[in-house]
């Protein structure tokens, strides 16, 4: 009866311990996916609608891609449109069907808000182009319309005589923000306690030339952080020579500090290159550089690898290692940096134009152009570099055409899409569309050879907005002890 | 009537001239003996007669025959005792007291004699003696032992304020002239009394409205108002029956119950003697007091009778307010000396208890010890020698030879050892969340009907916070020390009860004291103090005593006490079941199957009797924790969830069978598996002891069903769905399964060596060998593993406080904003809702357990969700929540600040270690909404409508004034909706609506004025009254009753 008792123990507990083995599960390996929202809220903010100086044309360009998209959708919603003027500000409704054009007013320099609600807010694009032909301010000047943020990274502006560079911060929130500025220069960081804490009132511009800020500074790197709030900014640089311009654009966002960075579109053809490299931590970055061509992806004899100073901006000349041939640089590096890359448009004899390109994120998502007319008959231009595996894009405009470009693995491709975004209205908008999971890098260049020289000006393919990721969340009492 | 002639020879105490009056009333048992111990005396008194009241029995001829006639006087039978003294007296109206040619004037006494007691030979020679060495004696009595002439009776008579009378006797008592030293009292009985008879003419007697208790308190009292002294002269000795008292006679005169009779003239007599001033206060004393001593004897000593007798007796007391009128009235003639100076002839408070029925006398029984006799105490003076014993032992030899203090002693030390790093008041981490400020905020937990913690909860909160508020109270009302001691302390009280509660199996000191070691450093145990599992610990604490209270309910549950010791084990069940509710399931298959086996084993079937006591045991903890019972039969799930935060036991794996077989638990601080193997070999080996078969049965029983439940918690890979590789930790039930193996391992130790060497040799003696050397093996390792490996990650110690300075001082304004709390875990953001400026305290996550499903933490986990996703217009569903702040730690802050900056409502205050986001839309707990914006919220809008005024506010409840404004407006509280919420303005309520979905609203008039909102907690305030009551009545329940013979001695 005991060893009974015993024996029915033992075998109770063998049982258990093998039920135990044939039932365990293992935690799933689920991965916690985020949760995605579409997008129904955008706000965006068009700068430098600029009237100014005489003769100057500027218009920005909001145009609705929902129908170039591929597959092509419908979008529905309401959007409306606010110069920003402080309290004086006033929103009033537009409508995108599929472009509204708002024009600069003479001798008036305008940045205006662009609010939309509703599904459009993810279909919708805008772009500024400023252009004036003649005179001291003669250039060509191509921005994005963006959306706030806490951070801006730009390099390549001049505080030096001979450079008209002006940051553009907007407020476009019912409530105050505050940025901080710090500037780095071929010299090093530089320092201005004005700049430490700006205040930009609600719904409000603040103008920063880059001569006050840093004057006689040769290619300043500036970042934008808002301490309050979000704000958009925008760097548009001009220069001249005495009282003839030798060119303008609007120096695009630079991707935030990073150990890798690609700078597309680098045109082809005569004129000098340059890629500007800041690296604005505390220890110097040594930098290995790639250029991307047509042909090829080589490393440019002589800059292949070279260091730039912690805190300091180097510009580099490319001009020699592209030729004539437009192209990306990539870059990689051991300590962060941001890069932008400058094309000069020479037009022999005649004045030249600039044409301002930064290190930009892969096109994973289509990217909207507002208007992609060259007002003056000239052509527009796709750059796009492949540094990876080959990859092809499509350019889908709203009326139905469409082009599918192939961009060979680790080459660099101009192409012309005049004609295939050619369009009876004014306003030439479309979608360049990613095809394949390979990272392609692109710019939009629109360029004129005219009597008195050139006009030309670059936009970066950016992605239009895609769907939030909202983060899993979990309420646990623990983070508010420890 | 007798009169002795006068004698050539003066009688001693030739001054005095005593007259003795017997009273007679069927009195003929005693008599003979009474009238021969007159006969006996060395000093007789001078008169003689005898007063009868009408006796049926013969009891005036017995005297009348030995006396001699003349000597009786008749009385009418409903005469009371001091008419019937007084009309002896009387007889003698017409005599003069005889010329004794002496000087000194004769002083006349009277010797009031009862016909059931008899005086001692040297009697009244004594009695004469004393009040001629003290003329101020206008009283005296005698010291009166009961009729056996062995057991002390009364030494002088008191009465405290509520009425009782004390005789200063304790119980029964043996008289070896303890009490002789008692000297003025405040009265003395009747039976063999000496007054002094002008002292009886000018206070008229005894009062007749007392005829049957009490008077002779009221002569004394008055007396000793009126100048004079009462006195015991201890050399006077008289036996008495007391017939009437103890029920041997009835009275004739007062029909009523003697109980009711007693109480209530007593305090009839108190409030006709004491100061005016006392009186009302004595009134409500006594109003008050009656009820509590009913329910006294109705609950503690189960004599209904006397409850009712009690409450009769009040009731007799104001239902007759003449009595105490016309005395009052009668006394304040005659007083002389106030009531203050004569407080020291009344008994002191701490003797007032002893006649109170709340007063247990308690026989301590210890195993092995005889049990003390509950019969005469033997006390009073001893020799000097005896008392000054020397056994020549020092405190440290008495100390060592305690096994069980010194175990508590050495596990302490280890654990001081083990928890070196956690050794501070700040405990928390794991479940644990640091211990709030005071017992108060406990004790206001437990009792509120709303709680403010995250978005707010209705959750009836767990028992388990109000045990802790009470250890916490009688710690000097800090919650931390009682947490400390609880944690902290979990091993060295595990191993004391373990020691304590092995005593009822066996008495060898080295075999307790090893199960004791190795039950506190169970794998389970340890890893409780390092997970902060204060359930755990509790249960590990209680655990040995109550399964011996258990075992020993089940086994008794037909002898005598059977329900009352199902109860207790009920009761010890329930304190346990508070802070596990996973008990109750395990307790009911152990049951049964213990049931089994003891039914088995024993001689005689108890089977209905085990039963029922098993439904007792098992029914007392669901009706004593209401309401939160019904709160965990609706969430079932609260039965594996346990205390504190969220389950933080993860395995990707599945624990192992044969690691949860071993008893090893998983998680922090445990000790390698194989530990486990001579624990459950000692249980095996139980089982093959023949002695005690049921019990070595009952722990293998736990043991497999504890390892059973222990595998079943732990499949579930998803126990915290939010968490992928959550479990239920087994913890808890492994402890159960290693307690029940070490029952069957102590059997296996009782007598095993004489059982051994009387077998053959054969496997048992090796197998003992090896089992016991991995035992001290183990149980070595057990101690030097846990304090080298210290107690362990993630409990810590130390000031937990995540948010900076300036932020908590914010959370403290009138408007009570909250701060979001939150944390980048991988790619998952952890958030928590804080409103207290010191953060989450413990019994937060117990009433207000995260319910995702709720409307509220939908609106807040969106909220969260879309801040740090960056959703435009986040910053704006904060508002309604009532966030004031979003503060994350440097790291988190670092990954999330470009999203949560888009929040254009959100701006950043700099910080030390921490970025914190400060919301500039109005924010509060109350918030005022105008009519427009308030169509806004009760559309269900998750954005923040304008808000007109923030109002003062604490969490759930104002008082604030809402100005006048237009009509519609809306109040909106930042609590979730909820039907018990009521606010009013100038006393006109305000009708209820809900605001953005969720939040509770109110419409506002026109007008404004003061506010009150709260929360109704009327029913939760009913129920915990009935669960007091109930606590009340189930502990008088468990506790014994008074003992039959104390009845017999009550006076």
């Amino acid at each position: 009866m005991r060893r009974t008792s015993i024996a029915a123990v033992l075998a109770a507990l063998v049982l258990l311990v093998v039920v135990a083995d044939l039932t365990g599960s293992n935690a799933s390996s689920r991965s916690i996916r985020p949760t995605r929202v579409p997008i129904t809220a955008a706000t965006l903010v068009c700068p430098q609608i600029n009237g100014s100086p005489p003769g100057t044309v500027s218009r920005a360009s909001i145009a609705d891609l929902a129908s170039a998209l591929s597959p092509p959708s419908h979008s529905a919603g309401k959007v409306t449109a606010t110069v920003l003027a402080g309290r004086k500000s006033t929103a009033k409704s537009v409508t995108v069907a599929p472009v509204h054009v708002i024009h600069s007013a003479s001798k008036q320099s305008q940045q205006v808000e662009i609010d939309a609600s509703g599904s459009v807010a993810a279909t919708l694009a805008g772009d500024v182009t400023v252009e004036n032909a003649t005179g001291r301010s003669r250039a060509m000047s191509v921005a994005r319309c963006v959306e706030p943020a806490t951070d801006w990274w730009f390099t390549g502006a001049d505080g030096r005589i001979g450079f008209v560079d002006l940051l553009v911060l907007a407020n476009p929130s019912p409530t105050a923000a505050r940025v901080a500025v710090s500037l780095w220069g071929q010299k090093g960081p530089h320092d201005n306690t004005q700049l430490q804490s700006v205040p930009i009132g609600a719904h409000r511009t603040v103008k920063i030339p880059i001569a006050s800020a840093a004057p006689d500074v040769a290619s300043v790197a500036v970042h934008v952080h808002a301490t309050t709030g979000t704000v958009t900014a925008a760097l548009l640089e001009h220069r001249t020579e005495t009282l003839l311009s030798n060119g303008s654009d609007f120096i695009p966002a630079a991707n935030a500090p990073a150990t890798t960075a690609v700078v597309p579109g680098f045109a082809p053809g005569d004129g000098p290159r340059y890629l500007i490299v800041t690296a604005p931590g505390t220890a110097d970055a040594t930098v290995n550089l790639r250029l991307e061509t047509r042909s090829g992806t080589f490393q440019p004899s002589g800059v292949n690898q070279v260091v730039v100073r912690a805190g300091h901006t180097r510009p580099i000349s490319v001009s020699a290692q592209l030729g004539k041939s437009g192209g990306a640089a990539l870059l990689t590096s051991d300590q962060p940096v941001i890069a932008s890359g400058l094309s000069v448009i020479p037009a022999s004899g005649k004045r030249p134009d600039l044409m301002w390109s930064a290190a930009i994120p892969p096109l994973h998502t289509p990217a909207g152009i507002g208007n992609g007319h060259q007002p003056d008959g000239g052509h527009t231009y796709l750059y796009l570099s492949a540094p990876d595996a080959a990859a092809s894009v499509k350019v889908t405009a709203p009326g139905g055409r469409a082009r599918t470009i192939a961009v060979p693995a680790k080459r660099s491709t101009v192409t012309d899409i005049t004609a295939t975004i050619k369009s009876a209205a004014v306003t030439w908008p479309f979608v360049v569309t990613p095809l394949g999971s390979a990272p392609v890098y692109g710019v939009v260049a629109m360029s004129f050879a005219g009597a008195h020289g050139s006009l030309a000006a670059s936009e970066p393919l950016i992605g239009l907005p895609t769907p939030i990721p909202l983060p899993p969340v979990r309420e646990d009492a623990r983070v508010a002890v420890s | 009537m007798t009169e002795k002639p006068a004698r050539s020879r003066q009688p001693r105490h030739a001054g005095h001239f005593v007259t003795a009056v017997l009273v007679v009333h069927d009195g003929t048992r005693w008599l003979p003996e009474v009238l021969e111990a007159l006969a006996a005396q060395t000093r007789k008194p001078e008169r003689f007669v005898a007063t009868d009241t009408e006796s049926n029995d013969g009891s005036p001829e017995l005297i009348t025959d030995t006396i001699g006639p003349g000597t009786v006087v008749p009385v009418p039978r409903t005469t009371t005792f001091g008419d019937a003294v007084q009309a002896g007296l009387d007889a003698f109206a017409d005599v003069p007291l005889p010329d004794r040619g002496t000087e000194e004037p004769l002083t006349e006494w009277i010797w009031l004699l009862h016909d059931d007691c008899a005086p001692e030979p040297e009697a009244l020679d004594a009695l004469l003696t004393r009040v001629t060495q003290a003329p101020s004696v206008w009283m005296v009595g005698p010291k009166v032992r009961a009729w056996d002439n062995r057991r002390l009776l009364e030494a002088g008579l008191s009465i405290s304020p509520n009425g009782v009378i004390d005789t200063g006797i304790d119980g029964l008592e043996i008289d070896q002239a303890q009490r002789d030293e008692v000297d003025e009292v405040l009265a003395v009985g009747t039976a063999g009394a000496l007054i002094r008879r002008d002292v009886w003419d000018r206070l008229g007697g005894l009062d007749p409205a007392w005829p049957t208790y009490a008077d002779d308190i009221d002569l004394g009292w008055r007396i000793n108002s009126a100048g004079g002294r009462v006195v015991v002269e201890s050399g006077a000795v008289v036996r008495h029956v007391r017939a009437q008292t103890i029920g041997r006679r009835r009275s004739a005169i007062d029909h009523g119950t003697p109980t009711v009779t007693r109480r209530r003239s007593g305090m009839q007599v108190v409030l006709s003697n004491t100061s005016g001033v006392l009186v009302p206060l004595l009134l409500v004393r006594y109003l008050i007091g009656g009820l509590l001593r009913a329910l006294g004897h109705l609950l503690v000593e189960r004599r209904p009778a006397f409850a009712a007798a009690e409450l009769r007796a009040v009731a007799g007391v104001f239902a007759h307010p003449q009595t105490i009128a016309t005395g009052r009235k009668d006394r304040a003639r005659l007083r002389e000396v106030s009531h203050r100076e004569l407080r020291h002839l009344f008994p002191p408070a701490a003797r007032r208890w002893h006649s109170s029925p709340f007063w247990i006398e308690r026989t301590r029984v210890d195993r092995g010890a005889p049990a003390r006799s509950t019969g005469a105490i033997e006390s009073g003076p001893v020799s000097e020698e005896a008392e000054s014993l020397d056994l020549g032992e020092s405190i440290l030899a008495r100390f060592l030879h305690r096994p069980g203090a010194v175990v508590f002693v050495v596990m302490a030390v280890i654990s001081l050892i083990a928890e070196r790093h956690v050794l501070t008041s700040t405990l928390h981490g794991g479940r644990l969340l640091p211990a709030p400020g005071g017992a108060s905020d406990l004790w206001s937990t437990y009792t509120a009907a709303f709680h403010p913690s995250s978005v707010g909860a209705t959750t009836a909160a767990p028992p388990a916070l109000a045990i802790l508020a009470l250890l916490s109270t009688l710690l000097l009302g800090k919650v931390w020390l009682a947490v400390d001691v609880i944690l902290l302390g979990a091993v060295p009280f595990a191993a004391l009860s373990a020691y304590t509660a092995a005593g009822s199996l066996t008495s060898a000191a080295r075999v307790r004291v090893w199960v004791a070691i190795v039950y506190s450093l169970l794998p389970a145990l340890t890893g409780a103090v390092a997970g902060g599992r204060i359930d755990v610990a509790v249960v590990a604490i209680l655990l040995p005593h109550l399964l011996r209270a258990l075992i020993a309910a089940v086994r008794l549950a037909s002898a005598p006490g059977g329900l009352r010791r199902s109860i207790g084990a009920g009761l010890l069940f329930a304190v346990a079941v508070a802070f596990a509710p996973l008990l109750w399931l395990v307790a009911v298959p152990a049951l049964v199957v213990g049931i089994g086996f003891i039914e088995r084993e024993a001689k005689e079937s108890a089977l209905v009797a085990r039963l029922i006591s098993a439904l007792t045991i098992l029914l007392v903890p669901l009706v004593v924790l209401m309401p939160w019972t019904w709160h965990v039969i609706a969430h079932p799930r609260l039965l594996l969830d346990g205390m504190g935060l969220p389950e933080f036991y993860v395995s990707t794996a599945a624990p192992s069978g044969i690691g949860l077989a071993l008893l090893h638990a998983g998680g922090p601080a445990q000790p390698p598996v194989w530990i486990g193997i001579p624990i459950i070999a000692g249980g095996l080996l139980g089982l093959n002891r023949q002695s005690r078969m049921a019990v070595a049965r009952t722990g293998m029983a736990l043991l497999v069903i504890g390892v059973a439940i222990g595998i079943a918690l732990t499949r579930d890979a998803d126990a915290a769905a939010a968490v992928a590789g959550t479990r239920h930790w087994p913890g808890l039930v492994l402890l159960i399964a290693g307690a029940g193996s070490l029952v069957s391992t102590l059997v296996a130790v009782v007598g095993a060596r004489p059982a051994l060497r009387q077998q053959d040799f054969g496997w048992q003696q090796p197998a003992v060998v090896v089992v016991v050397g991995l035992a001290l093996l183990s149980t070595g390792w057990l101690a030097i593993g846990w304090m080298v490996r210290s107690a362990g990650a993630p409990l810590v110690s130390g000031t937990p406080q995540v948010l900076p300075l300036f932020t908590q001082s914010e959370l403290a304004v009138p408007s009570s904003p909250r701060a979001l709390v939150i944390a980048k875990t991988g790619s998952e953001i952890r958030y928590s809702l804080v409103r207290r400026p010191t953060g989450p305290r413990l019994g937060d996550a117990d009433t207000a357990p995260i319910d995702a499903n709720s409307p509220a933490a939908k609106r807040l986990a969106a909220a969260v969700s879309d801040l740090v996703g960056g959703r435009p217009g986040a910053g704006d569903e904060l508002a309604p929540l009532d966030i004031s702040f979003v503060v994350a730690a440097t790291d988190t802050a670092r990954a999330v600040a470009a999203t949560v900056g888009r929040a254009d409502t959100l701006t950043v205050v700099p910080a030390p270690g921490a970025t914190v986001w400060q919301s500039t839309l109005p924010t509060g707990e109350l918030t005022l909404l105008s009519a427009t914006a308030a169509s806004q919220a009760r559309n269900g809008a998750s954005l923040a409508a304008p808000v007109s005024k923030v109002l003062r506010a604490r969490p759930g409840s104002s008082s604030a004034m809402v100005p006048a404004g237009s009509a519609g407006r809306l109040l909106v509280l930042a609590e979730p909706a909820n039907g018990h919420w009521h606010a009013s303005i100038d006393g006109t309520s305000l009708p209820r609506a809900t605001a953005y979905g969720w939040a509770q609203a109110f419409v506002v008039p026109a007008r404004g004025g003061k506010l009150d909102l709260g929360y109704g907690s009327g029913s939760r305030t009913a129920w915990l009254v009935v669960e007091l009551v109930t606590v009340v009545i189930l502990v008088g329940a468990m506790l014994p009753g008074r003992r039959p013979e104390d009845e017999l001695e009550e006076v």
